[in-house]
């Protein structure tokens, strides 16, 4: 399938990512790192927007960029700043990324409707894309994403601008197709891939820290992680003995969610780590 | 050709277009009208050569001269009646008797070798007239026929046309090529859909449909503005005889067109040039702006260009390289020797010049074209294999 080997990328003397091996096959996978760790660029150069200072990508042992079109018409991508034709409608929209993907009309004819009814945007279908909100734009994007079936399919911060429901049901859409094809999605917004993903890639450092399944992940975390209440004026001294993971007030009181690795906190009682809290503790300190 | 038909439809949708070339189209247009005083006499002339009938002939002037009298003591009991042309009457009537009276001289035999003998005491323009001359007597010679509207007193509002509307015309046609191009080029940078259009199966071999597709855009817009022209033109100005006619492109001296062409003929020979040398223009324009994610450097690039070979236009020997330069420089005329090369009526014409190539304007607008082709081959060469940021 997808593999990535020994990828860098330099701009000048300023490397944006560093010697990255990743070996993709179907199911879903979670890029996650913090704003300005490099995903967006290593996405761009999967999708040959990109080319790599050094390294390799290779799909079924064969370099992507000598595949050329070969391998793009595997691909389905959502960029990260999705652009379209503003007096376009989302049918006429799809119907030239059709042509574009080089599917005949009639494919073309047929999966359209369809698609457009899976993003809710059939009775929206012939109105001119400019009206659109930034969800419906976002919509189009995953509908244009999905034509011609994809084999790859590349979503970067895909969930941007959709609603709860939205994103729920994108989540079962992507975890429906990825039992035939590859579904990479590079975000920072853990619980988009929380709940679908068999793998997830976290980026620091402009390298790979680990690539794993969430429970494998989440099991480095096992025993550390813990919630408590405590009063407010005591939130700066916990803060500078543990690392914060989340804070609400309840009752009165503040209830922290916290990792304590020498079980000092006498009350405080242990929770199963999650997916938000092994970003969380990787990259503290990190902008997110 | 899927794809070629979408990126055609992409330009015909852009409202700025439109309005571009209806604001170019209307300053043209407004050229078009000539003066009063050329169409009321363009109108006269008409009317009279209709009555006597537009071979000069003995008996045909006799009947004009009746005629201008006539007309003329209708003037005389009611000045209200004036009419712009009998202020030209006593040229043309003599003009006509003295071609009646020279017709055997138009024989190119007698001319030639007169013209050959005073050859090294002649001054430049003698020798340009001579070799007119010489020329108009060949074409009389071939066509037997001698013509009121070509004596030269009737070609004020022809002469409008090539040396103003036309180059007028070619200018509005450039900047909407060029306008047309660069946005077509730059498109998907613009809107932002460059990520997604250009990792699609065919997205990378998208600009050489986008190419295709201006090519043929720009030949609908410039012809169908042509036609918008001619007729505009055809109704303003009054239909006589003369497009027929054997044409003579310059005024002063008649008969220095180098092609057997008649008027409509040239009509239609200058506005291929124009559309030569737009299709031109747009190869240019495209090749710097196909790479798209800064378009405004190639305009500026295609700006200085065009400066460059205006500058070049001026140090130039003017004969040869009057239509060498043509293309480009129609637009950056930027001196009195610059703008020769903005009159579309010197095209064709004799140069003057032994050193001219018989199809010189021909040869130059394809050489410029072959150079901006192999610029937008090198262009989309690269751009299949670059990267899209």
């Amino acid at each position: 399938m997808l593999s990535v080997e020994h990828i860098t990328k330099k701009y000048k003397d300023f490397t944006v990512l560093e010697d990255i091996n990743l070996n993709f096959e179907n199911g879903v996978y979670g890029l996650i790192a913090p704003n300005g760790a490099g995903k967006t660029t290593l996405i761009k150069m999967i999708v040959t927007l990109l080319r790599p200072t050094q390294g390799v990508i290779r799909w079924d042992g064969e370099d992507i960029w000598k595949l050329d079109w070969k391998y793009r018409e595997l691909v389905g991508y959502l960029p990260q700043q999705f652009g379209y034709y503003r007096n376009y409608s989302p049918r006429a929209y799809l119907r030239y990324i059709s042509a574009l993907k080089g599917l005949s009309r009639s494919a073309a004819e047929e999966k359209i409707p369809e698609l457009l009814r899976l993003v809710s945007l059939a009775d929206a279908a012939d109105k001119k894309m400019k009206k659109f909100s930034g969800g419906m734009i976002q919509r189009v994007g995953i509908a244009q994403a999905l034509l011609g079936e994809p084999r790859l399919l590349i979503l970067d911060e895909p969930t941007a601008g959709l609603d709860p429901k939205e994103r729920a049901h994108f989540r079962n859409l992507l975890a429906s197709l990825s039992r035939e094809c590859t579904v990479i999605i590079s975000t920072h917004i853990v619980s988009d891939v929380e709940s679908i993903a068999n793998q997830v890639i976290l980026l620091k450092d402009h390298r790979v820290l680990r690539q794993a399944s969430i429970g494998e992940l989440c099991a480095d975390l096992e025993g550390c992680v813990y919630e408590t209440s405590i009063e407010d004026s005591r939130l700066p001294e916990f803060e500078k003995k543990y690392q914060l993971l989340a804070q609400r007030q309840e009752h009165g009181k503040l209830a922290v969610r916290f990792i304590d690795r020498a079980h000092a906190v006498p009350d405080a009682v242990c929770v199963p780590p999650n997916l938000e809290d092994v970003f969380l503790s990787t990259y503290e300190g990190a902008e997110t | 050709m899927k794809i070629i038909g979408w990126e055609v439809k992409k330009v015909f949708a852009d409202k700025a277009l439109w309005v571009l070339i209806t604001v170019c189209m209307a300053l043209v247009i407004a050229a078009v009208l000539p003066s009063g005083y050329d169409r009321e006499s363009l109108v006269g002339w008409n009317a009279l050569i209709a009555q006597t009938g537009t071979q000069i002939t003995p008996e045909s002037v006799e009947k004009l001269e009746s005629a201008v009298h006539e007309a003329a003591e209708k003037h005389a009991s009611d000045p209200s009646g004036y009419a712009p042309w009998l202020n030209q009457t006593g040229f043309v009537i003599s003009a006509a008797r003295s071609a009646l009276e020279t017709e055997q001289d138009f024989a190119p035999d007698g001319l030639i070798p007169a013209a050959a003998d005073n050859e090294s005491d002649q001054t430049a323009l003698e020798k340009y007239r001579d070799r007119a001359i010489r020329a108009r007597a060949e074409q009389a010679n071939a066509s037997g026929e001698r013509d009121y509207f070509s004596l030269g007193y009737f070609l004020s509002a022809r002469e409008d046309l090539f040396s103003l509307v036309f180059p007028l015309f070619f200018a509005a046609m450039i900047l909407a090529a060029g306008y047309l191009t660069a946005r077509s080029a730059s498109l998907e940078f613009a809107e932002g859909t460059q990520q997604l259009v250009y990792t699609s199966r065919h997205g990378r071999a998208l600009q050489r449909s986008k190419l295709a597709a201006c090519l043929i855009a720009v030949t609908a817009v410039y012809w169908v503005c042509a036609a918008v022209l001619l007729g505009a033109w055809l109704a303003v100005c009054p239909q006589g005889a003369y497009l027929a006619l054997p044409f003579s492109a310059d005024p002063f001296a008649p008969g220095l067109s180098r092609f057997p062409v008649s008027f409509a003929g040239y009509m239609m020979l200058q506005l291929g040039m124009g559309f030569l040398i737009v299709l031109a223009l747009s190869l240019l324009m495209f090749g710097l702006t196909a790479r798209g994610s800064r378009p405004v450097i190639g305009i500026a690039v295609f700006c200085a260009v065009g400066i460059a070979m205006a500058v070049a236009g001026v140090i130039r020997r003017p004969e040869l390289f009057a239509v060498a330069v043509t293309p480009v420089s129609l637009l950056f005329s930027l001196s009195p020797q610059g703008t020769i090369q903005l009159n579309s009526g010197s095209w064709f014409c004799y140069t003057g010049d032994p050193l001219s190539l018989p199809h010189i304007e021909l040869i130059s607008v394809l050489s410029w074209a072959a150079l901006f082709a192999l610029l937008c081959i090198a262009m989309l060469r690269r751009f299949q294999k670059e990267e899209v940021s």
